[in-house]
């Protein structure tokens, strides 16, 4: 599991919550867009990373912000069957990226209830993980 | 009045007994046509002795034949005239012609009564064995006058009003389409008030449009005089130093004796002010809301962090902290959601302005659906029973009526007596031109003099503890009311209920918003 986050607090209340939701196994953070495609790509020091099999994306962040990002890894057809889950702080965000034509596979807000948003994460991934096994 | 031919070509038919002569059926005939005649009619020797008069004559001046014949003809004329007029007739005399007497004087009658009237004369001489008589044609004018005044008074006024007007008035020709301006129309537009290079034709007007505004006014100016429908434009005219100012053309369509459009006519006024207000004003309201927006979204990045934490620390330290350490803890997350909670309110009262949409015909009982949809939890819970009456179509926004209901009704169960079930009862009543709701229950009502103040943003009259909410609720009631033309108010008795009332225009209002 990929999550782009250049929040600190943000990428811990995440880590906290899939541990308490026993979702997490592996969990790679990176702090933008930037970041985010050369880890997708393999490229430069993310040579041997892992492919991630589900994306966790904050909608806003520095330099290669949440939309751009999610554009581009749609718009590659090597990255594009990976499923998306865009967090957002507010109803607001699901507008913004539904006004763009982005496929998200989903939107969740940012935890305040841990358990609420790791139950969420588990489903979702369960879901996509069955959708890839099985087309 | 009728000549008299050559009286022997006349045929006469016996009829019975004797054979009458042919003069005095002419004569008869003769008789019937001078009162047959619709104009007053008398014949007057040289001297102005009165000869002879018709019927129309005595009706006009209220005399009988017998009172006139033998009369001076000065009797029919007003006493301060009477020297003037014997002067005419020798004037006359002199050179008897048939003609209208007096043009371009005022001549007055006056009847038996002694009423002065005006009056319109001819004079007819002939000659009879030598001597001079004159038939006189009198018509009694009063009426003709009368409109005259009328006309000439009304005209009076517009020539007033047409000086007088701080807008410019136009006068179109649909035929030739040539284009009467007035002078004060030239001057709205820079230019002196009769300027020749200011050509009085419709495309002058077309000329003097800014290109953005020529094709759709020019399109609907023809339509309207077409249709013959009052036409309301704002456009933007060039000004004779180049400048570009917007005025507001007016106008209405003038048909012709058939009913066809044949001119139009109207005002030109200069709204440039008007327009630079509003237009500045709806960019700054346009910058208030995105603030507002950016404000509350960015608030509640902190608080959210603030509340996650918190909970981790009691979820991950609870057992090692004494009680006071986790009320501590409490108390902080509770004002943190408090706080995050009046932000989004906050949020969701500015969007009553930034996100409505236009106004369109909605069905108040869908409406209701949804809302009553929404509570179904709140409703089971507290075991509320509500009533609605049949709810009509109204000009307003769904979503936020929806928004509207939800309020009032979950307000309606929220602040019910404790240990009673809230009864609750919508229904809608019509006058000429509002749709009025109400809302009425039967929970723990509110003291008159907090009428007022539960409208304002976050007042509430208690506490967090007792009831639960930002106090935001009715604050977003009213904006929602507001926002469709209506007001909200309410009555109440403390400790037996409430009934809150709003309405809402039936038909479209020009609020300033939209």
């Amino acid at each position: 599991m990929l999550l782009v986050e250049d929040d600190p607090g943000d990428v811990l209340l995440t880590q906290k919550a899939l541990r308490t939701g026993k979702v997490l196994n592996s969990l790679s953070v990176v702090r933008d867009g930037v970041e985010a495609l050369a880890f997708l790509r393999r490229e430069g020091a993310y040579a041997d990373v892992p492919r991630p099999d589900l994306i966790l994306l904050d909608l806003n962040m520095p330099r290669k912000d949440g939309r751009e990002t999610l554009a581009e890894i749609k718009a590659d057809d090597d990255l594009k069957s990976i499923p998306v889950v865009v967090l957002t702080t507010s109803d607001a965000g699901q507008d913004i990226v539904a006004s763009y034509g982005l496929q998200a596979s989903c939107f969740v807000t940012k935890p305040v209830d841990l358990e609420q948003f790791a139950n969420v994460v588990r489903t979702l991934k369960e879901f996509w993980l069955c959708l890839v096994k099985y087309p | 009045m009728a000549e008299t031919e050559n009286m022997s070509d006349i045929e006469v038919t016996p009829v019975t007994g004797s054979v009458p002569h042919a003069n005095v059926v002419v004569s008869r005939i003769m008789q019937h046509a001078l009162h047959a005649a619709p104009c007053g009619i008398l014949v007057v020797d040289q001297l102005g002795r009165i000869l002879l008069v018709n019927s129309q004559l005595e009706s006009v001046f209220g005399y009988l034949a017998d009172e006139l014949v033998g009369q001076p003809v000065e009797k029919l004329i007003p006493e301060a005239f009477r020297e003037k007029h014997l002067e005419l007739r020798s004037t006359y005399l002199r050179e008897p012609l048939t003609r209208q007497m007096g043009i371009g004087l005022d001549l007055h009658g006056a009847d038996k009564a002694g009423r002065h009237f005006p009056v319109e004369v001819g004079l007819n001489p002939f000659v009879v064995e030598g001597a001079t008589y004159v038939m006189v044609t009198v018509v009694d004018i009063s009426e003709r006058v009368a409109m005259q005044e009328e006309l000439r008074r009304s005209e009076e006024r517009l020539a007033f009003a047409i000086r007088g007007t701080a807008d410019g008035l136009w006068d179109w020709h649909l035929g030739t389409n040539d284009v009467w301006f007035s002078p004060r129309s030239l001057q709205l537009l820079g230019y002196e008030e009769s300027d020749p290079a200011f050509a009085p034709h419709f495309n002058t007007l077309v000329d003097h449009l800014h290109a953005d505004d020529r094709q759709s006014v020019v399109q609907s100016l023809r339509r309207h005089s077409r249709t013959g429908e009052m036409c309301d434009l704002e456009c933007r005219l060039r000004t004779r130093d180049s400048r570009f100012l917007w005025f507001r053309l007016r106008g209405a369509t003038v048909r012709d004796a058939e009913g066809r459009p044949d001119r139009m006519c109207g005002a030109l006024q200069n709204i440039d002010r008007t327009k630079r207000y509003q237009e500045a004003l709806e960019q700054s309201n346009f910058e208030l809301e995105q603030f507002a927006y950016v404000a509350s979204h960015d608030l509640q990045e902190p608080l959210r962090k603030v509340s996650a934490f918190c909970r981790l620390l009691e979820h991950e330290f609870g057992d090692v902290l004494t009680g006071d350490a986790l009320t501590y803890l409490r108390f902080a997350v509770d004002g943190a959601d408090r706080m995050q909670r009046l932000v989004k309110d906050l949020l969701s009262f500015s969007r009553v302005k930034s996100q409505g949409v236009p106004l369109t015909r909605i069905a108040t009982s869908e409406v209701m659906k949804t809302a009553l949809d929404d509570l179904q939890i709140v409703i089971a819970e507290t075991q509320a029973t509500i009533t609605v009456d049949e709810l009509p179509e109204v000009l307003a926004d769904s979503k936020q009526m929806v928004q509207l209901f939800q309020n009032l009704i979950g307000n309606a169960i929220k602040y019910q007596r404790p240990g009673t079930p809230p009864v609750i009862h919508v229904d809608c009543r019509q006058t000429e031109t509002t749709w009025t709701f109400s809302v009425a229950d039967n929970g723990i009502g509110i003291e008159p003099q907090y009428f007022e103040k539960i409208f304002g943003i976050f007042k509430r009259l208690h506490g967090q503890d007792e009831y639960s909410g930002s106090g935001i609720g009715l604050a977003i009631c009213r904006r929602i009311v507001e926002r469709f033309g209506g007001r909200i108010w309410l009555e109440s008795t403390p400790g037996h209920g409430s009934t809150f009332y709003f309405c809402i225009p039936v038909h479209e209002v020009d609020t300033d918003e939209e």
